[in-house]
């Protein structure tokens, strides 16, 4: 699903944020990426989201390397293809909940398909205020519809920046099992970076990253 | 879900900010259409007034005067002229057609013309009902001047000298009604028609003596001639041999129309003007609403980001919010331009003055949403680059 090779990473003319030499995900398998706070989680995620663009080196997402396609066409292939889900789980917020998930189909270039996106919020059990707006919503029900939007247009890859950080125990496991839940259902690989201990037990392969320090994958 | 409901969705979202650009915008566009239509209905009304009509010939004065008392009877007469010059002025082989106006009394408000049915035939003008005058004292209403005095077929009145209410009456000559002519759009429906006899009769009593007749007759006058050319080539030698070689002064409708139009038009520039400064103003107020967008929503543009918009797009966001409000507010400013200038038209028909048809709707009002649509384009062109350029990463790494 994901192969990163000689990966190194720096801001214009600065140091080496990142530096990795060989990462594999396998279709259908999850990773926590790890590390201290700085060592360039969320720069890894969105590299690997074509965000960014690694300073050498190759990232190869479902077969297609993010480097040898225009910027028009990562961004097309990350609406299609990978869904992000943010730490706040942020909705745009003048828009309603299924709207949410059918700006994605529409930006995605893909089919609006309201029948297919209430079958996807009905998935994540949220079904029934597919008309409210986010601030009608709880947090809880707010990041279902997240998940549901990062995973309507059918994606093989999922990533998670920091979904749990600011969660207690009890909303920290509900997410985590949301998560777990949503990509087994629908087949999905999952990639979170955290720095949130509580989840390891759930996703056992970690990618560790040190600070500022090269790394051979886990 | 369109990149149009987006933006529609977030003009919703706050509609005070949304409401304040729309008037602003509307403003600017319906003080500019404003002018335009009012210029426009004016133009034309005059125009049609001055159809046909080649050269205007009167006492000497004003030019101008001469044209709005000849041909729009806006203003007094410049004095009256012999009748024996009019007489050899239309033998004239230069001249086609020469058609008398005797310009002295007035009905409620309305002129009374002396003249031949020429003038009729010079604007179209038909019967609605009865008879065009036979004999002297017999009055033919423009459709206004009927539909406003309540006079029909077999009315009497008086007119009164000049053109003030309750001026001097003739109260012993009393003129009735034989015809009452269509509707024109033209000067035509604001007019008592009378033929030329009966103005002479009005001023001069009942003359039988005939030799006292015969002196009178030696002294009458007219007002205005409406002069039709015979070749355009008058146009080159008449009206300068009028004016150098007779007591009489020419005047051409087009020039002097034209140059009464260009001293209107300073204040329609600077009404105009204003309404360019209020778009300025609009453009600079949705700018600041969309600079603030941007910072307010720098999140939510990282997010459609993410879900694999291209910058293009999160500018055409910003530019369609924009252009929407620029639609909006150039529609409404129409709407209020031909309100304001309905407003106008009805205090110029309590005048009695040009006709204006505040509600004619010209394809080429379109071009108002141009000024609306370009001040909006404008404003969010620098949002809209910016917001293309925004660092999307940068964005998501400061929140998490």
């Amino acid at each position: 699903m994901i192969r990163i090779e000689q990966l190194r990473f720096a801001y214009d003319g600065g140091p080496d944020v990142l530096r990795l030499g060989l990462f594999v995900l396998e279709p259908q398998s999850n990773v926590l990426v790890v590390g201290p706070s700085g060592c360039g989680k969320t720069t890894l995620l969105h590299l690997i989201a074509g965000l960014l663009l690694p300073s050498s080196g190759s990232i190869v997402v479902d077969g297609q390397d993010l480097s040898a396609i225009s910027a028009r066409e990562r961004d097309r292939f990350r609406g299609r293809h990978i869904g992000i889900v943010l730490q706040q789980f942020h909705l745009l917020p003048t828009l309603t909940a299924i709207q949410n998930l059918l700006v994605a189909q529409s930006i995605a270039g893909l089919p609006v398909d309201r029948a297919a996106a209430i079958a996807m919020l009905s998935s994540l059990g949220v079904d029934e205020r597919v008309d409210a707006y986010p601030h009608e919503l709880s947090v809880g029900q707010q990041q279902r519809v997240a998940i549901a939007r990062a995973l309507v247009n059918r994606p093989k890859l999922l990533l998670a920046d920091e979904p749990t950080s600011n969660l207690d125990d009890e909303a920290c496991a509900a997410v985590a099992d949301l998560l777990l839940s949503a990509i087994r259902q629908h087949g999905v690989s999952l990639v979170v970076a955290t720095h949130d201990s509580r989840i390891k037990s759930r996703i056992p392969r970690e990618l560790a990253l040190p600070r500022h320090a090269p790394l051979e994958a886990a | 879900m369109t990149l149009l409901q987006l933006a529609w969705s977030y003009l919703r979202a706050r509609p005070l900010g949304t409401l304040l650009n729309v008037i602003l915008l509307a403003l600017g566009v319906g003080t500019i259409g404003f002018v335009l239509i009012v210029n426009d209905q004016i133009g034309e009304s005059l125009s049609r007034d001055a159809k046909g009509i080649d050269l205007v010939v009167g006492a000497k004065g004003s030019a101008i005067q001469l044209i709005l008392t000849g041909i729009f009877h806006l203003d007094v007469p410049t004095g009256n002229i012999p009748l024996k010059s009019a007489q050899e002025l239309a033998k004239n082989p230069l001249i086609r057609r020469v058609i008398p106006l005797s310009i002295a009394d007035s009905f409620r408000g309305f002129w009374i013309i002396g003249t031949n049915p020429d003038y009729i035939d010079l604007y179209h003008g038909e019967l609605a009902t009865g008879h065009v005058w036979n004999d002297r004292m017999q009055a033919v209403l423009g459709s206004t001047v009927a539909a406003r005095t309540g006079l029909g077929l077999g009315s009497r009145f008086v007119g009164s000298h000049g053109l003030a209410e309750g001026g001097p009456v003739h109260g012993d000559s009393v003129y009735s009604v034989v015809g009452i002519l269509k509707p024109t759009g033209t000067v035509l429906d604001r007019l008592v028609l009378v033929n030329t006899e009966s103005v002479w009769y009005v001023h001069e009593g009942n003359v039988t003596d005939p030799e006292e007749l015969k002196v009178i007759a030696e002294d009458r006058q007219v007002t205005v001639l409406l002069v039709q050319y015979a070749t355009p080539l008058a146009a080159v030698s008449l009206p300068r041999k009028i004016n150098s070689e007779t007591n009489m002064q020419a005047a051409s409708p087009a020039y002097e129309t034209a140059r009464l139009f260009r001293m209107i038009g300073v204040g329609a520039d600077v009404i105009r003007a204003f309404g360019g400064v209020v778009l300025a103003t609009a453009a600079l107020s949705l700018f600041i609403a969309l600079y603030h967008a941007l910072n307010e929503r720098a999140y939510d543009i990282a997010v459609l980001r993410t879900l694999g918009a291209r910058p293009a797009a999160i500018a055409m966001m910003l530019m369609l919010e924009a252009l929407i409000l620029a639609v909006l507010g150039g529609v409404m400013g129409l709407g209020l331009a031909h309100g304001l200038a309905a407003v106008l038209a009805w205090w110029m028909a309590k005048q009695e003055s040009v006709p204006i048809d505040a509600w004619a709707f010209s394809v080429k009002e379109l071009w108002l949403l141009v000024p609306s649509l370009l001040a909006a384009g404008l404003a969010a062109l620098l949002p809209s680059l910016r917001a293309a350029q925004a660092n999307i990463s940068a964005t998501l790494a400061r929140r998490a």
